[in-house]
């Protein structure tokens, strides 16, 4: 009967049997290479030393899931992981966790590719292994480790090296959120909160941009942070009861384009091909509507915001994620 | 290579922010086509459009007929380098161009010899081991062109490519590129927010502000018959130079005053003023600095003006002075051989055939 003796610190090998040698000794070279552990082997048969192989590709596959540092960030980013284990698995994994880092999240159109992340690997050679995080099916973080002297710039250009990139290389389409910059691991997780949130406001109230910073977020984040009820009862003194329907997509368009160009109205009627007095008219049909004046600053504000959170109310009211 | 048909092409986002209104563009086989404008115009999210990389709110895009709306990216046979490339820093320089081919699994024979062709043509053969580390700005930039060369696509789309480098290296890849387009044969289309690129790079540029085509024309049209004063502005360093001047009509004689200035009009943009009923009426005139002379050049000319110089600049081949002409700054590129300085008086003579008259409401142009 073959068995497995664990030794941690050296090899004795002892291996007659020819058939899965090199397949055996592979396997354990991987594993020492992994845990730092040998073992002797004592296989009689060709069964014996299949189960051997067997035996030891699953002390491998274990020990590989056991140290795996993606696995170690996926927990950090998704749980309160115990100071002590946070240390210990940091430790045992390699990871400094006291170190400037910040922290990428991509998304991207449909599911993340093969190609997407191989690309990103590529890109950050000397730390991926220890970077990337699969977060979901369409999003994978970055826990980026900075250079002392790496300024907000070149944050900002790495932001956008690595949306250049996956788009010329892979073909796909990416948002990305990057966070400000955190000098700990054991922050991670409230980090990953923020830069989530920041792509989540960043694709509702800036959808134009594919790259969001989680400390510059605007009037969206204010929205955001507003109870349901709160923003409707706001939509309701603006738009009455119809808030989500009111405008027609002409009128909205039409707003739009006159906020667009700073409530100019010979800019705005050239841009929409129509003459001034029609544009006139439609300013007019808002304010009939909602009593705001759009060509008074103030009125023009207020009816701003208030799209704003129309949009936040109904995008939320379809995800149901608020 | 291919050709592309943009029709009514129009990108709102969701929160209503319309980015691109009712584009409309043919672009031949084999052109160099530049979209040019300032940030936020809609020239990027156009170009995003034809690779699919944005979604098309309404309109079509045919690729060789095609319909392209809805096909995905890596299934329209384009290629793309952006402004923020990266190369790996870990691999060769054949390696760095192979990696696309090698993740669409590409036979290795075929990868081997695409990058060994735009290794060629981009004269980076003696480099192929090298890593990135090891190569200059303009050499990694012929990288990343290389990278979308070896895809040997239908249409390549640059946006903003050379952005990110000094204005020496600038110069030097706006050069390649146009070898490149020559070389290759390819239909390109180009992005770029920098008027001297899109001059000297394109064979027809797409001038664009808040989402709308302005202007589609050779760089000569746009330079010489900009059809309003957004593209008579933006096309053109330094700048044209923009006055209100007043309109008098006498039978079929015209002349416009430009503070205590009158000037006489040439016969046909005088007709044209007549034509279009702006007699009494104030219009912009538009004149670029390289037809306001110094007088002491002509001295026969009868539309001449006096000026103080407040700024003198040698530039080496040539000088520009700025003044103040009725109520605006001017500026006049004259020979370098000219006498006056800062503080000076100076009589400029305007070339009036070369003015051009914009109407002041609608800002489009009267005549060129």
């Amino acid at each position: 009967m073959g068995c497995i003796y664990m030794q941690p610190t050296f090899t004795i090998m002892r291996y007659d049997m020819a058939t899965h040698f090199a397949e055996l000794e592979h396997a354990l070279k991987m594993l020492k290479q992994l845990t730092g552990i040998s073992l002797d082997i004592h296989a009689d048969t060709p069964e014996e030393e299949e189960q051997a192989l067997i035996q030891v590709r699953r002390l491998y596959n274990a020990y590989r899931e056991k140290y795996n540092p993606g696995q170690f960030l996926q927990n950090l980013l998704t749980q309160d992981l115990p100071a002590a284990e946070m240390l210990r698995e940091a430790g045992r994994l390699h990871i400094s966790l006291e170190e400037p880092r910040v922290l990428f999240l991509l998304e991207m159109k449909g599911s993340l590719t093969e190609s997407a992340a191989e690309i990103l690997k590529l890109l950050f050679p000397s730390q991926a292994a220890k970077a990337l995080i699969p977060v979901n099916e369409s999003q994978l973080a970055i826990a980026y480790t900075l250079r002392a002297s790496e300024t907000e710039e070149e944050i900002r250009r790495t932001a956008h090296m690595i949306v250049d990139t996956l788009s010329a290389e892979a073909l796909v389409s990416v948002k990305l959120a990057y966070s400000a910059r955190f000098d700990t691991l054991s922050a991670l997780r409230s980090v990953y909160e923020e830069t989530a949130l920041a792509l989540r406001i960043g694709q509702m109230f800036y959808p134009e941009q594919n790259i969001f910073c989680s400390d510059q977020l605007g009037i969206g984040r204010l929205i955001v942070s507003l109870p349901l009820s709160v923003c409707e009862q706001f939509l309701n003194e603006i738009w009455g009861g119809n808030a989500l329907t009111a405008m027609d997509a002409e009128i909205t368009a039409t707003v739009n384009c006159f906020l667009q160009n700073n409530l100019n109205i010979a800019e705005t009627a050239r841009q929409l091909h129509m003459h001034r007095n029609t544009l006139i008219y439609r300013i007019g049909q808002v304010q009939k509507q909602t009593g705001l004046d759009l060509r008074n600053f103030e009125d023009a504000m207020q009816f701003k915001i208030a799209a704003m959170i129309r949009n936040y109310v109904r995008t939320t009211k379809i995800t149901g994620n608020k | 290579m291919a050709s592309l048909s943009l029709k009514g092409i129009e990108k709102v986002y969701a929160n209503g922010f319309h980015a691109v209104k009712d584009f409309n563009l043919e672009i031949a086989d084999k052109e160099f086509i530049i979209f040019v404008g300032p940030s936020g115009c809609g020239k990027s999210t156009t170009l995003r459009m034809i690779a699919g990389l944005e979604d098309i709110s309404g309109g079509t895009l045919e690729i060789d007929g095609k319909k392209m709306n809805d096909v995905e990216p890596k299934d329209r046979d384009i290629a793309m380098v952006f402004q923020n490339y990266a190369l790996y820093p870990h691999m060769t320089v054949y390696d760095n161009m192979a990696f696309g081919l090698k993740l669409r699994k590409v036979p290795k024979a075929e990868i081997d010899q695409k990058v060994h062709h735009a290794a060629k043509i981009l004269d980076l053969e003696h480099l192929l081991d090298r890593k990135p580390a090891a190569l200059s700005g303009g050499q990694r930039q012929r990288v990343a062109m290389g990278r979308a060369i070896v895809r040997n696509p239908k249409v390549f789309l640059m946006d903003e490519p050379l952005s990110n480098l000094d204005a020496k290296l600038r110069v030097q890849m706006r050069i390649e590129i146009s070898k490149l387009h020559q070389d290759l044969g390819a239909t390109m289309i180009y992005v770029t927010h920098d008027q001297t690129e899109a001059m000297t790079l394109g064979t027809r540029i797409v001038v664009m502000k808040d989402g709308v085509v302005q202007q589609v024309d050779t760089p000569q049209n746009l330079y010489n018959a900009p059809c309003n004063l957004f593209v008579a502005g933006f096309i053109g360093s330094p700048q044209m130079n923009f006055m209100d001047a007043v309109v008098n009509v006498e039978g079929d004689k015209a002349t416009l005053t430009v503070g205590e200035h009158v000037l006489k009009v040439p016969a046909a943009k005088a007709k044209a003023l007549a034509d279009g009923g702006y007699n009494g009426k104030t219009v912009i005139m538009g004149i670029r600095p390289e037809d306001v002379h110094d007088a002491a050049d002509i001295p026969t000319s009868d539309s001449v003006i006096e000026a103080t110089i407040k700024v003198y600049e040698l530039l080496g081949a040539e000088v520009y002075l700025y003044y103040d002409f009725g109520g605006t700054q001017m500026t006049a590129r004259v020979n370098p051989r000219t006498q006056i300085r800062t503080g000076d008086k100076a009589v400029f003579a305007l070339d009036m055939d070369k003015i051009h008259l914009f109407d002041k409401e609608t800002e489009l142009t009267i005549c060129n």
